[in-house]
């Protein structure tokens, strides 16, 4: 199990990461298979029509099911849903948006959850890569402490309150930016809300950064690397940082995928048509495919996600890549 | 012709610069780790606070609710939406029950009335309902960092060590769990569970872990091809000594500190759990239901919101600390210094 | 390969935790062994007197009132005499702790039991005042002795527990979607399974409801309604009635000719004092097809850009829209109405496509009642507006034969059920039709110019509707946006921004802008009210 990274294995290395690559992607589509057949069967277990239950009678309901063919057994509908997939067709919209197709639903409104959630990514990232750097760095001192008390009201607030907060000081109370999202000034709009979802991120980031780098500067290969008088920020920078990313990295990628997929009470609060919104409603209203939908989005991104860490970790952590290749 | 004639003193043959001090060799008599860490958490000032504030809420959580008249249930018709009025503070103007210059409490006929924290809006004492909710939520969030800890660690631990085969089913299993929203899941829990703390734990159970299993297994990661652990397989230590001898005392920090920030998330996950009809069941509260009904009265009566989010905000703040102090006090490389 | 092999256990591992958990939630029967508490009536007369129903309406706050019947306010008035079926009947509802607290205790002795708990089923995400309302409502059951555990269920789940009868009490509401007491009498005869889900049965109050839809009698029939509805709810306490829907908003004050309708569709076809008008919906439209829509937002919309053959005015009563003339015989069972001809089809940029003819009404009843499009109103043309028979005379005439006279005929004629459709255009469109501006015809005084599904939908006025002079003359908003928005307080905060000219209030909100100039408070038409399982159990 354990190998020394010699010079010779390097180019079978990087062959056999192809290869490690390939197998990592073949499994990844095995297991959103097998998701998108749990999510078939949740939505059979739902219970309720995704129709108006209140003013249709038994008789109506089921010509309704049988218009859409909610009628055949789950493992049928599965196949055939499987069978459209392929060809782009997510089936329609029951309750939401009767008759939409749902593809279209979805992708008009992911566009917009996509940029919300990129923006605040980026600036939970900087905003609490530099927080935790700058608590790490000064350990045990007041900046320590500060940071610390920001990242822990960042995550003990919410962050509707936050937004609500934002929204009333900085678009209501100074004018600054708009209150609700606009279509026609898109990125303005979307600052507020952006900021609003960085904020637990940000927190989350800062804290796992600092502690992860006090770690850090505390090992042995640091202490090797300062004592053979390496400047100090080319040290921070070519050696510890690097090492306290691989952690940090895991921690992100499921917050990106949280926040690419919409915020449900942000969207509400600013008026923004995301998916997050979309898929809180489709569950409601028991809109079977909008769910799916909205659902394997979310499980897609997030398998994506964590294939792409898998990947990066053998990238920037060669002692791991070494362990992999191995098994 | 150097003088060689010269006398001797009584200390020509003592150690220069040494005061009076004798240098004897010391022995340290043996600390248990128990008692190492304990020292070193001691010397932890922000720990020690952190831990006085939890004791002193947690206190409060117990005997806060009996401490007036009032129940978390009682609603006083007419009388919404008050703001605080503490007897003895009125008199230095603040919590004097004064909104907008008005004074409410005469407005609504109840002067002799004292709603410490102020009323909801309907009516009810939030003194009272913001205790008995800290006492639900901290339930939740004692069980969230168990689950967490059990659950999340192990389960990391084991696939990160053990790697290959075993690591890529479990890793699969998670990544389904994980696939799937949330919402989904607990959704269809919600029609499968009755309302209750039981139902929530559970909730949590099955999704709550993920996030600590995936940090406990990157650290297993980092460490278990470092030097020490190869000088332990070396002199023949088993696997689970490995595991829980030599690594997992290095990865507690992180698990620590993650498992303290899964507090929040569990809180603020309960109270979406109530509107799904999982959560505690209405009129009982927590400090996110609390906070989450209180949001929609923030920018008319602020103060219905303020408290329970300060409230958490505090308890929250005090766990950190408390984390810190613990992550620096079981850290091995700590305890050396 | 071996890896697929653990996948597949996984996967059963997974199924078999869903599957254990449905078996479970089969296997409870929670409510069963309290069958027999609800056939007492005591029990309901103690839960009907034990709600304060005017307390528990002011802390709600938002404009809702407290119930004094299961008819709501101002949903009909009498056919003789003009005066409203609430004031005619008064409040047969009312709180009396010592009435609730003696059948309380006079129940306990029937049922030999020393307390009596309920659960009470109520939906989460159908507003805040229902999980307010419930809270209370517990509340004050329990002050009289009642153990009460509140069970919250997202709305499809409050409902399908209530179609099965695994519950006790449930708070409910009903919308109604015509002005007649028989929207709501309806509901609770012995054979309606699928509304009278605490299956009431009172053979007293059947008869009642049968003559009074028989009769033709309309002040007859309109004293039938007023016994049955006593019968229901203070002889037998069949279901508690609690509170009616309110609805606090700020309208600025520049703006007015919004006409709100309890029991119709909101009429927002004269707004004036802007050209451009921006208002506030918490839902977006669901459907553009009149035929399917089943929501007040699309109505609303479709009333804009789509006529009847009437149209209702700020008094909610009838005038001719697109009918240009009527007759009707003697018995009033049949109308022959004439079309105007200046009444035309727009496509969304305003051009005329074709007239409207008596064969676009015709088609759209056929088309609305036809099996193949399971509309859920299909039952407004047959049950509502009692069409029997419809027929195209001419190209311009129109013709109805009913089943029996029918005081709310022409009212209802300006629904959109009722409303005329282009039969050619749909065929052509196909599955496409009615999903965006673009692919439907317009025949009303807007023509919708854009729709972003959760964001906004946009009206322009139609420049070659027949009544376009006068809108112009009454300087009528040439432009209607609707902007979706379910936040209450940003809402308010747009509004008093200056960017969105209606408003409508949380009751947090109602306090703190009560005295605002705008300020209305419209009283909607739904009616809440608990729902008691009296014998569905058995089933």
């Amino acid at each position: 199990m354990i190998t020394l990274a010699f010079p010779n294995k390097i180019g079978r290395g990087i062959h056999s990461m192809k290869k490690y690559i390939l197998q990592r992607v073949l499994i990844s589509l095995a297991t959103l298979f097998v998701i998108l057949l749990v999510l078939f069967i949740l939505m059979d277990l739902m219970p309720g029509t995704p129709f108006n239950d209140e003013k249709l009678t038994q008789a109506q309901k089921d010509l309704l099911y049988a218009k859409y063919g909610l009628d055949k057994p789950v493992l049928t509908r599965f196949f055939l849903y499987c069978k459209n997939m392929l060809k782009g067709d997510l089936g329609v919209s029951y309750a939401i948006n009767k008759n939409f197709a749902v593809s279209g639903m979805v992708k008009d409104r992911l566009g917009i959850s996509i940029a919300v959630g990129a923006m605040a990514m980026t600036i939970g990232t900087i905003a609490g890569l530099l927080l935790g750097i700058l608590a790490a760095l000064n350990h045990n001192s007041w900046i320590d402490n500060l940071c610390s008390a920001i990242s822990v009201f960042g995550v003990s607030i919410p962050s509707y309150v936050c937004a609500l907060l934002l929204c009333y000081f900085i678009a209501y109370r100074l004018n600054w930016l708009p209150i609700l999202y606009n279509v026609e000034q898109p990125f303005i709009s979307l600052i507020l809300p952006a900021v609003a979802l960085s904020v637990s991120p940000t927190a989350n980031i800062a804290r796992f950064t600092r502690s992860e780098m006090i770690d850090v500067m505390n090992s042995d290969y640091i202490l090797l690397v300062e004592s053979k008088g390496v400047k100090d920020w080319k040290m921070i920078i070519g050696h510890v940082l690097r090492n306290t990313l691989i952690p940090v990295i895991t921690v992100m990628g499921p917050i990106l995928v949280n926040l690419l997929t919409g915020s449900s009470v942000i969207e509400k609060i600013f008026g923004i048509p995301g998916i997050g919104r979309l898929m809180i409603t489709a569950i409601q209203e028991n809109d079977y495919n909008v769910t799916i939908a909205c659902a394997f989005v979310y499980s897609l991104m997030y398998i994506v996600t964590m294939l792409f860490v898998d990947i990066l970790y053998g990238v920037i952590d060669p002692r791991i890549r070494i362990a992999k290749e191995e098994d | 012709m150097p003088n060689l004639d010269h006398d001797f003193h009584h200390d020509d043959f003592d150690f220069a610069h040494e005061e009076g001090a004798k240098l004897i060799d010391r022995t340290y008599s043996a600390t248990s780790y128990a008692k190492d860490v304990w020292n070193n958490f001691k010397k932890n000032k922000g720990a020690l606070i952190g831990i006085v504030i939890i004791i002193f809420i947690i206190f409060m959580a117990i005997v806060g609710p009996g401490m007036n008249d009032f129940t978390y249930k009682q609603i006083h018709g007419g009388q919404e939406c008050l703001v605080p009025r503490v007897p003895g503070l009125e008199k230095l103007g603040i919590f004097d029950g004064y909104h907008n210059g008005k004074d409410q409490y005469a407005e609504q006929d109840a002067k002799d009335v004292y709603y410490w924290f102020g009323s909801d809006t309907q009516g009810r004492d939030i003194w009272t309902r913001v205790w008995s909710g800290t006492r639900v939520s901290l339930i939740i969030a004692l069980a969230a960092v168990v689950i967490d800890i059990v659950i999340g660690m192990v389960y990391g631990l084991v696939s990160g060590f053990f790697g290959g085969m075993i690591d890529s089913i479990m890793q699969r299993f998670a990544e389904i769990l994980n696939g799937i929203p949330t919402l989904v899941i607990v959704t269809l829990l919600g029609m499968v569970l009755p309302a209750g703390i039981v139902s929530i734990i559970f909730a949590l159970m099955l999704t709550g872990w993920i996030g600590m299993e995936r940090i406990a297994r990157a650290q297993v990661l980092k460490v278990k091809e470092q030097e020490f652990v190869l000088s332990s397989r070396t002199l023949g230590a088993g696997k689970f000594r490995i595991i829980f001898s030599e690594i997992l005392p290095n990865i507690m920090g992180q698990v620590i500190v993650t498992s303290m920030f899964s507090i929040p998330n569990a809180i603020f996950l309960e109270a979406y759990l109530s509107f799904l009809g999982l959560g505690v069941p209405a009129p009982m509260a927590s400090l996110g239901s609390l906070v989450s009904d209180g949001y929609k009265s923030m920018t008319t009566f602020p103060h219905i919101l303020i408290i329970p989010v300060i409230v958490m905000a505090v308890l929250m703040l005090c766990f950190n600390l408390f984390a810190d102090g613990l992550r620096d006090a079981f850290d091995p490389k700590m305890l050396n210094k | 390969m071996k890896k697929f092999i653990a996948l597949l256990l996984v996967l059963l591992t997974l199924v078999c935790c869903v599957s254990c958990g449905k078996k479970e939630e089969e296997e409870e029967n929670p409510a069963a062994e309290d069958v027999v508490i609800f056939q007492n009536e005591n029990v309901r007369k103690a839960m009907s007197y034990a709600i304060d129903r005017a307390s528990l309406a002011k802390s709600l706050n938002d404009g809702s009132v407290a119930a004094e019947g299961i008819i709501p306010f101002k949903l009909a008035s009498n056919p003789v005499t003009g005066q409203d079926f609430r004031d005619e009947q008064g409040a047969i509802v009312a709180y009396d702790l010592a009435k609730a607290q003696e059948a309380y205790n006079a129940a306990c002795e029937e049922l030999g039991k020393k307390k009596l708990s309920i659960n009470l089923l109520y939906g989460t995400n159908e507003g805040d005042s229902v999980i307010k309302a419930a809270e209370q409502i517990a509340y004050y059951l329990e002050e009289v002795g009642f153990e009460v555990t509140l069970v919250a269920k997202q709305k499809k789940e409050r409902l399908s527990l209530m179609d099965t009868g695994d519950y006790d009490v449930a708070l409910t509401r009903w919308g109604p979607d015509y002005g007649d007491p028989q929207t709501y009498m309806d509901l609770y005869v012995s054979y309606n399974h699928s509304n009278n889900a605490g299956r009431y049965d009172s053979a007293e109050y059947d008869k009642l409801v049968e003559e009074a839809e028989a009769t033709t009698d309309p002040s007859e029939r309109w004293s039938k309604f007023l016994e049955a509805e006593k019968v229901l709810v203070q002889k037998d306490y069949g279901i508690v009635p609690v509170f009616q829907a309110g609805g606090a908003m700020i309208i600025r004050p520049t703006i007015s000719g919004i006409q709100f309708h309890s029991a119709a569709v909101d009429n927002y076809r004269h707004i004036v004092g802007k050209d451009t008008v921006t208002l506030i919906t918490n839902t977006d439209i669901v459907y553009l097809d009149y035929q399917y829509a089943t929501d007040g937002t699309s109505f609303v919309a479709e009333t804009l850009f789509t006529s009847g053959l009437t149209e209702l005015d700020a008094d909610g009563n009838w005038v001719l829209d697109l009918a240009e003339s009527y007759e009707t015989n003697a018995d009033g069972t049949e109308y022959t109405f004439k079309i105007r001809d200046d009444a035309n089809w727009y496509d969304s940029n305003g051009k005329v496509v074709r007239t409207v003819t008596a064969q676009d009404f015709v088609d759209a009843w056929d088309r609305i009642m036809s099996e193949e499009l399971a509309s859920d109103y299909s039952w407004w043309i047959s049950d509502v507006l009692l069409a029997k028979e419809w027929t195209a005379v001419d190209e311009k005439t129109f013709k109805v034969t009913l089943e029996k006279p029918n005081g709310i005929f022409m009212a209802c004629l300006a629904f959109p059920s009722a409303f005329p459709i282009n039969k050619e255009f749909i065929d052509e469109q196909g599955d496409q039709y009615a999903t965006t501006a673009e692919t439907m015809l317009y025949c009303g005084p807007y023509i919708l110019k854009s729709w972003t599904p959760g964001y906004s939908y946009e009206l322009e006025r139609n420049a070659g509707y027949y009544f376009n002079d006068q809108y112009d003359a009454a300087g009528t908003a040439k432009k209607i946006v609707f902007r979706v928005l379910e936040d209450t307080q940003t809402a308010l905060m747009e509004y008093e921004a200056g960017n969105i000219d209606t408003v409508i209030l949380s009751g947090e909100q109602v306090t703190a802008n009560k005295d605002k100039e705008g300020f209305v408070n419209r009283l909607q038409g739904y009616l809440f009210y608990l729902s008691i399982n009296i014998n569905h159990y058995d089933e």
